[in-house]
C-alpha cells in the first residue's frame, strides 16, 4: 500500500477513474474467458465469475483500507469512494488470478483451459501490462525516473524492453505455447509477438498515466520518456503474462 | 503463416487471422519505430538547455475571507526543474503589502503547472508580481 495509491484515491481526475472502472469489466470476463477451467461454461457463468471477482475486490480493498485506518466515516464520501475503486482495480485482478490458479483443484480432474489464439495472446499480454503498470504508474519514482533520463537513456530502454519481451517470447515457444507455434522463424515472432507486444506495453503505459492525472501537462516529450519508462515494467507484464496464465 | 505451419499443426489460421496479424505487426512496428524516432529527434534538436520557468496569472477569484491567484507555471527549457519556488508579491503605492509561496515539485521540459496562491487582499486593486524563485535538479 504505497502512498500515491490512497492519495491519489482523493484527488485524481474522476472520469479517468471511472473510465478506467468501466474498461476493467471486459478485462476481467476476457481473463475468466480465458484463465477459467469449465469447458462447459456458459456466458452467463463467465458474467458471474467475473462480478464477483470484482466484487471481491471492492469488499477486500474497503476492508483493508478501514483496517489500515485510510477511511473513516468523517471524510467525503467521494474520497472514500475514490480510495475503495482505486484499490478495487488490483485487488479483483488479484481475485481473478487467485480464482484461476487455485479454482480448479477442488474437482476431480483439471479440466483443460482455453485454447489461446493470436488475439487471445495479445488480450493477455495487454492484461499483463495492465497489470504491472497499474501499479507503479501511481509512484512518483516513474516520473522522477523520466524527468532525469536524457533521450539516449530513453531509446537505450526502449531496446533493453524490446529484448526483453523478446527472450520470453523465445522461451515460451519452445514451451509448446499454442500461440507460436513451432518452427517459425525467429524474425517472424519478433514482427507479430514482440514488437505488439511491445506496442501493447506502451499504449497501456500511456493509457495508465492517463487515468493517473500524470499527462496533464502538455510536454509531449515528457510524455512519451514517462510511456516508456513504465513501458519497461509494462512489458515484463506483457511478455510474462503469457507464461502464467 | 498458414504455409509455414504444413500439415503438422492443427489448421488454425484461417487467411483473414493472418491477415490480422500482419496488419497487428505493421501498426505496431509504426508506433516502436515511431517512438523511437521521436525520441532520436527530440534528443538531436532540443539542445539540454537549462529549465527556464516563467510564471504567469490564470485567473483572480475569491476564496473564503481572501482571495486566489491561479497562476500557471511554463518551463521552456529543456530540462525539467524540481521544487520550484514561486512567490507572488502584492506592490501598493508605498511598497510591498503581502507576500505569498508556494513550491510545485516538478515543472517538466516544455510542459506547464498550475498552481495557487492565497491573499487577503485583492490583488486585482493592487500591483502583482510574481516570480520563481529556484529550483533543483530532479
Amino acid at each position: 500500500m504505497t502512498m500515491e495509491m490512497w492519495q491519489l484515491g482523493f484527488h485524481m481526475p474522476r472520469l479517468p477513474l471511472a473510465l478506467f472502472i468501466v474498461v476493467m469489466i471486459p478485462v476481467l470476463l476476457g481473463l475468466e474467458y480465458y484463465t477459467g477451467f469449465k469447458e462447459s461454461t456458459t456466458w452467463l457463468d463467465e458474467v458471474a465469475d467475473a462480478a464477483v471477482a470484482y466484487g471481491v475486490g471492492i469488499v477486500a480493498s474497503a476492508v483493508v483500507l478501514a483496517s489500515l485506518n485510510l477511511i473513516s466515516t468523517d471524510e467525503p464520501l467521494s474520497s472514500v469512494l475514490g480510495k475503495v475503486a482505486l484499490q478495487a482495480i488490483p485487488a479483483s485482478f488479484g481475485a481473478m488470478l487467485s480464482n484461476s490458479q487455485f479454482g480448479g483443484e477442488g474437482t476431480t480432474e483439471r479440466r483443460h483451459k482455453r485454447e489461446i489464439g493470436y488475439g487471445g495472446t495479445l488480450f493477455l499480454m495487454t492484461v499483463g501490462a495492465m497489470f504491472l503498470s497499474f501499479n507503479l504508474a501511481p509512484t512518483e519514482e516513474m516520473i522522477l525516473l523520466a524527468f532525469r533520463m536524457t533521450h539516449w537513456h530513453a531509446i537505450a530502454l526502449v531496446l533493453l524492453s524490446l529484448l526483453l519481451i523478446h527472450g520470453f517470447v523465445y522461451a515460451s515457444n519452445f514451451r509448446g505455447s499454442p500461440g507460436a507455434p513451432e518452427g517459425v522463424s525467429r524474425s517472424h515472432l519478433f514482427l507479430h509477438y514482440t514488437v505488439p507486444g511491445y506496442a501493447i506495453a506502451l499504449l497501456v503505459s500511456a493509457y495508465v498515466l492517463w487515468t493517473f492525472g500524470r499527462y496533464e501537462d502538455d510536454a509531449v516529450a515528457s510524455m512519451v520518456m514517462q510511456a516508456v519508462v513504465l513501458g519497461f515494467p509494462a512489458s515484463i507484464g506483457a511478455a510474462a503474462a503469457r507464461l502464467v496464465v | 503463416m498458414s504455409e509455414e505451419k504444413g500439415g503438422k499443426a492443427p489448421i488454425r489460421a484461417a487467411p483473414s487471422t493472418s491477415t490480422l496479424e500482419w496488419i497487428v505487426a505493421a501498426v505496431s512496428a509504426l508506433l516502436v519505430l515511431g517512438v523511437i524516432g521521436f525520441l532520436l529527434y527530440d534528443g538531436v534538436v532540443s539542445p539540454k538547455t537549462p529549465p527556464d520557468v516563467r510564471v504567469e496569472v490564470d485567473s483572480i477569484q475569491q476564496a473564503g475571507p481572501g482571495f486566489l491567484v491561479i497562476l500557471r507555471a511554463r518551463n521552456d527549457g529543456h530540462n525539467t526543474a524540481a521544487d520550484v519556488i514561486i512567490e507572488g508579491e502584492l506592490m501598493a503605492d508605498s511598497g510591498r503589502v503581502e507576500t505569498s509561496e508556494t513550491t510545485i515539485d516538478y515543472v517538466p521540459a516544455g510542459g506547464e503547472q498550475r498552481a495557487g496562491l492565497y491573499f487577503t487582499r485583492d490583488p486585482r486593486r493592487l500591483k502583482l508580481r510574481l516570480r520563481a524563485h529556484g529550483y533543483r535538479d530532479p
